[in-house]
C-alpha cells in the first residue's frame, strides 16, 4: 500500500497547490476567535442593569428594547448578588477555583463544602481568550499564562514565583499537574531524535527527565503521581473521555525512570478508551467491541487484575481521589454534542449507584484524596469563556450547588 | 490535575499550528477554497468554545482536525448540493510526461466517497499516524487502517495491505 503513497500525495499536492492557505490565516483566525467573546451587548446589559437600579426608566426601557433583538447572546452577569472579595484564601485547605464572569481577573475559591473561602486577584482578566489559568488539584498553585506573556507559576496567593515555566511547546504537547499539587509532568516530542520525553518540572529546580518513549506515535499522559512515585503514559490520543485507541501503556517510576510495566494491547483499537486514577493505581478500560464482547472494566495497574466490571454501556470519566468511586457517563456521544446525558457515581466495590443526574457535562475534577467530585454543567457562554453551573457531588450522593455561573480555573 | 479536569491553553499556541492543516483538510473535503476558509474559521470558534473538552496530556491536532472534518460534514449536510458538486479546485493541465497511471489516480480520488478520500488525504498527504486518522474519522486505529486500505484498493484493485 505504501507504494501508492507518492502517487496519492502527488495528486493531492496538485489540488492543494492551486489554493494555498493565506499567509496571514493563522493571525486572522486567532484574532477573530479571540475577539468573539468581546460581546458589546454584555456591556450594554450591565448598563441596563445599572440604569434600572438608578430608576432611569426611559433609558432602561430603550436599552432593554434593543436587547430584545439580542436574545441569543447569553447574559454576562448571571450571578445573583454582588461580586465579593473574600480575601486571601486559607492555607492548608483544598480549594476549588472558579473564574467570576463579572471580573475575569478574580478567581473565587470554594472549599469542598461549597463555601466561598477566598479571592485571588490576577493582574489581568482571564477573559479575552488568550489568558489561561490552571489551578493545582488542591488549589495551592496555578499555572498562568497572561496574554502575550510567558507562562508563570503562581503560589497559593496568586503571586508569581517562576516565569517562563512552561514553553509553548510544552503547553501544547501535554502536561498534567501531579497529585502533590506542586510538580508538573510533561511529555514532549523531540524532533531530532524522533521520540517523546517524559519529565517533571518544579519552580527553582532543573527539569527531571523520567524516561524516553521511542515512538513517533501520539503520546498522552494518563496519570502523574508523586505520592506513589509513578507516571502512566499511553500511546494514544487523548480526548474528553479518556485516551483513545491505546496501543501501549507504560508505567514509569518517577524518581529513577525505571519502567515498572510496559503493556501492549492485543491489537490497536481492542480498547476504545483508557482512563487512569490520579494516584496511578487503577485504570478503567472500555472495550471497542460490540455485542457480547463489550466490556468496561477497572483494573489494578500493577498486575492488570480486574477490580470491577461495569455495565459496558458506561464510560468511566474519572476515579475519586481515594479510588472508591468512579464518575461515569452513559451514552458518551451525547456529551460531545453538549446534549444532556445520564451522569452517575458508582461505588467500585459494591457497584451501587450513589448519585445520578441528567445534565450536559462540561468539566469535572475529583477531590484530592477524597470521595467528592466537582462538576460543571453547561450554562452557555460568557465573556470569560464557557459558563457552567457548578455542583459538588459528595461521595454519599448528596449535592452542593454553588450559586451562579462560572468559568472553571 | 485530574484526568478529568478540563484544560485550556493559549489558543494560538495550541491551535494556531494546526490551522493550515485544518484548511488543507477542509479544502480536500469541500473542494472550494472559500468554503474551506469559512469552515476553518467556524471550526476555530468551535474549538475555542470546546477547549474544555480537550483532555490534558493530549495532542491538539487530531482534536482540531476532528472538529474541522465534522464542520465540513455539517456543511455537506446543511448544503446537500455540495455532496454531488464536483470539486472546484484547479487540477492543472496534465504535463506531457504525466503518466496515465497518475491521471487514473487523480480521477479515482475525485470519484471516491468523501470519507474514503479524507482517509487517504490524512494518511498519505498530511502523514498523520493511523491513531490520529482514526480519531478524525471516528474510528479506531485498526479501523482507520482498514479504511485507508479499502480506499486505496478502489484506486488500485489488487492492492495488498502492508
Amino acid at each position: 500500500m505504501e507504494e501508492l503513497r507518492s502517487e496519492i500525495r502527488a495528486a493531492f499536492e496538485k489540488e492543494q497547490a492551486a489554493h494555498p492557505a493565506v499567509p496571514a490565516m493563522r493571525r486572522n483566525v486567532v484574532e477573530a476567535v479571540v475577539a468573539q467573546p468581546r460581546r458589546k451587548s454584555n456591556l450594554q446589559w450591565v448598563a441596563v442593569a445599572a440604569a434600572a437600579i438608578l430608576g432611569i426608566v426611559v433609558v432602561a426601557g430603550l436599552v432593554s428594547t434593543r436587547l430584545g433583538h439580542r436574545a441569543s447572546v447569553p447574559a454576562a452577569t448571571p450571578q445573583a448578588g454582588q461580586l465579593k472579595d473574600y480575601g486571601p484564601p486559607p492555607a492548608g485547605v483544598p480549594l476549588i477555583y472558579l473564574i467570576d464572569p463579572r471580573n475575569g481577573a478574580w478567581l473565587q475559591a470554594y472549599d469542598w463544602q461549597g463555601e466561598p473561602r477566598g479571592t485571588i486577584k490576577l493582574p489581568q482578566p482571564v477573559a479575552s481568550g488568550y489568558r489561561t489559568v490552571y489551578a493545582a488539584p488542591d488549589g495551592s498553585g496555578f499555572v498562568y499564562q497572561p496574554q502575550g506573556g510567558a507562562t508563570q507559576y503562581l503560589d497559593r496567593l496568586g503571586r508569581p514565583i517562576a516565569s517562563g515555566f512552561l514553553s509553548p511547546v510544552e503547553l501544547g504537547s501535554g502536561w498534567l499537574w501531579a497529585d502533590d499539587s506542586r510538580h508538573l509532568c510533561v511529555v514532549t516530542f523531540v524532533s531530532p531524535s524522533g521520540d517523546w520525553r517524559l519529565y517533571t518540572k518544579l519552580p527553582g529546580e532543573a527539569d527531571h527527565l523520567v524516561g524516553i518513549i521511542p515512538t513517533v506515535q501520539p503520546i498522552s499522559l494518563a496519570s502523574c503521581s508523586f505520592r506513589n512515585d509513578q507516571a502512566i503514559v499511553v500511546n494514544g490520543t487523548g480526548s474528553w473521555d479518556g485516551i483513545q485507541s491505546p496501543s501501549e501503556l507504560w508505567v514509569f517510576r518517577i524518581s529513577d525512570g525505571k519502567v515498572l510495566s510496559d503493556y501492549t494491547y492485543p491489537y490497536p483499537g481492542s480498547v476504545a478508551t483508557v482512563v487512569a486514577s490520579s494516584d496511578g493505581l487503577l485504570i478503567a478500560e472500555k472495550s471497542s467491541q460490540t455485542g457480547a464482547t463489550r466490556s468496561t472494566v477497572i483494573r489494578r495497574v500493577s498486575d492488570r487484575s480486574v477490580v470491577a466490571s461495569l455495565d459496558p454501556s458506561l464510560q468511566v470519566l474519572a476515579f475519586s481521589g481515594d479510588d472508591s468511586l468512579v464518575f461515569v457517563v452513559s451514552g458518551p456521544d451525547s456529551v460531545t454534542t453538549g446534549r444532556p446525558t445520564l451522569l452517575s457515581l458508582i461505588d467500585v466495590r459494591s457497584g451501587q449507584v450513589t448519585w445520578h443526574e441528567q445534565g450536559a457535562l462540561m468539566t469535572g475534577m475529583e477531590q484530592p484524596n477524597g470521595r467528592d467530585f466537582e462538576i460543571s454543567l453547561d450554562a452557555g457562554h460568557g465573556k470569560t469563556g464557557p459558563l457552567g453551573t457548578f455542583l459538588i457531588i459528595h461521595g454519599d450522593g448528596s449535592v452542593t450547588r454553588i450559586p451562579g455561573s462560572y468559568t472553571p480555573a | 490535575m485530574s484526568p478529568m479536569q478540563t484544560v485550556g491553553a493559549d489558543f494560538d499556541a495550541l491551535i494556531g499550528p494546526h490551522l493550515e492543516s485544518g484548511y488543507r483538510t477542509a479544502l480536500a473535503i469541500l473542494g472550494n477554497p472559500d468554503e474551506a476558509r469559512d469552515a476553518v474559521q467556524e471550526s476555530a470558534f468551535k474549538a475555542w468554545r470546546k477547549l474544555h473538552q480537550l483532555r490534558e496530556g493530549s495532542p491538539a491536532r487530531p482534536w482540531f482536525l476532528t472538529i474541522v472534518a465534522n464542520q465540513c460534514r455539517s456543511e455537506r449536510r446543511g448544503h446537500w448540493w455540495s455532496v454531488i458538486r464536483m470539486p472546484q479546485v484547479d487540477r492543472g493541465e496534465a504535463r506531457p510526461e504525466e503518466t496515465a497511471r497518475n491521471m487514473d489516480i487523480d480521477r479515482g480520488l475525485a470519484k471516491l466517497p468523501p470519507d474514503d478520500r479524507l482517509a487517504l488525504f490524512l494518511y498519505f498527504y498530511l502523514d498523520l499516524p493511523l491513531e490520529e486518522v482514526g480519531a478524525v474519522l471516528g474510528l479506531s486505529a485498526g479501523g482507520a487502517k482498514t479504511r485507508v486500505y479499502r480506499a486505496a484498493k478502489k484506486l488500485r484493485p489488487g492492492l495488498e495491505m502492508d
